[in-house]
């Protein structure tokens, strides 16, 4: 019972049991197999392995190229845009203008941009319709929607006298 | 401890390649496949683990037998290379939480206070840490006379060293053995 005896004598170990010889024969016969089997020397295009690794590498390229490749050029190009000033752009179109199509240029315009005038045209709205009187060739922009009537009415509620207007301002 | 004359032909042997290389090896599992069997078995605790650590254990020693430079004597070669396979399998084992355990390898004989406290799994767990403080001779030597109860006769003839010698080194091992348990118990 005391603490000084041996600890070790409290504590009898058990007999392992242990397979017999033709186990480790088995054994010793597996391990030479296998590593003659390893130590064999397969030339390198024969490898499946490298077969299959060279296909991988082969698809992941076509899919990466394809996949990537036309977003990353236009986001090249775009790049490559934000560097030239605009200064630059609008000299070299000052510089080349008759060799752009003007109508390409004025559909990529901001219709609503007020900053943008036409020289030749006046600036209209959406809900206006230019028309051109056959006769005088003058241009009309009265809108189609709203009859005469009606403006002679809206001219009565608003008090304004047409005799008094001068030719400039009239324009009916 | 030095080379024996029979570790000395099979490691010749084994240089030579080819048949004769293959025969050196089944030499040599057969030599030492149960001491290490039994050194695995000792610590893994089922036949399916030990055999696989045995397999892993011969692999790595057909690979590396020519690099062995007789340092030390070849059974403490084998023991190294075992144990340190054991463990890295017992790591992995932990891991993967797997609980398939033969009956403890100790019997405990009731009437130490420290020990009739302590579950037998703990116990064995212990021993081990024990064991793996030991230098490799040591523990070599306190495997086969404690655990494979061989008579000093028989290690002096498997390790080629005297039985004088073979004495003080398991009268070391146990001791600091004694020590390590004592110091774990008494915490």
């Amino acid at each position: 019972m005391s603490e000084e005896k041996n600890i070790l004598d409290h504590i009898k170990p058990r007999k392992v049991e242990v397979p017999d010889q033709s186990y480790f024969k088995a054994l010793a016969n597996e391990i030479i197999e296998k590593e003659s089997d390893s130590s064999k020397v397969i030339p390198m295009w024969r490898k499946p392995v490298i077969w299959i690794t060279s296909a991988a590498a082969v698809s992941a390229l076509i899919i990466f190229s394809t996949q990537f490749s036309k977003p990353q050029n236009e986001t090249d190009v775009l790049l490559a845009l934000n560097e030239i000033s605009n200064e630059e752009i609008f000299s070299y179109i000052d510089e080349n203008i008759e060799e752009f199509d003007t109508e390409l240029i004025a559909s990529f315009l901001d219709e609503n941009d007020e900053s943008i005038s036409f020289a030749t045209e006046p600036n209209y709205t959406d809900s206006t319709q230019v028309k051109k009187d056959p006769k005088t060739n003058d241009t009309n922009i009265l809108p189609e929607s709203i009859d005469r009537d009606a403006i002679l009415d809206y001219l009565e509620d608003q008090e304004i006298n047409l005799d008094e207007l001068s030719d400039d301002e009239s324009f009916i | 401890m030095s080379i024996s004359p029979e570790d000395k032909q099979i490691l010749e042997m084994f240089s030579q390649g080819g048949a004769q290389k293959e025969h050196a090896f089944r030499m040599l599992t057969s030599q030492y496949g149960e001491l290490l069997y039994r050194q695995i078995r000792r610590m893994t605790r089922n036949h399916e683990d030990t055999n696989d650590v045995l397999q892993n254990v011969f692999v790595k020693v057909f690979q590396n037998l020519t690099k062995f430079n007789q340092d030390s004597s070849l059974s403490t070669w084998l023991y190294r290379i075992a144990r340190n396979e054991t463990l890295n399998h017992l790591d992995k084992q932990k891991r993967k939480a797997v609980v398939d355990l033969d009956q403890p390898v100790f019997e405990i004989i009731s009437g130490h206070n420290g020990l009739d406290t302590l579950d037998p799994d703990r116990i064995a767990e212990l021993l081990d840490q024990a064991i793996q403080q030991l230098p490799d001779k040591q523990a070599l030597v306190f495997q086969l006379k404690y655990f494979d109860e061989l008579k000093y006769s028989e290690i002096a003839a498997k390790l080629n060293t005297s039985e004088g010698a073979l004495k003080a080194s398991f009268h070391h091992a146990k001791q600091k053995i004694e020590l390590f348990l004592r110091s774990v118990l008494n915490q």
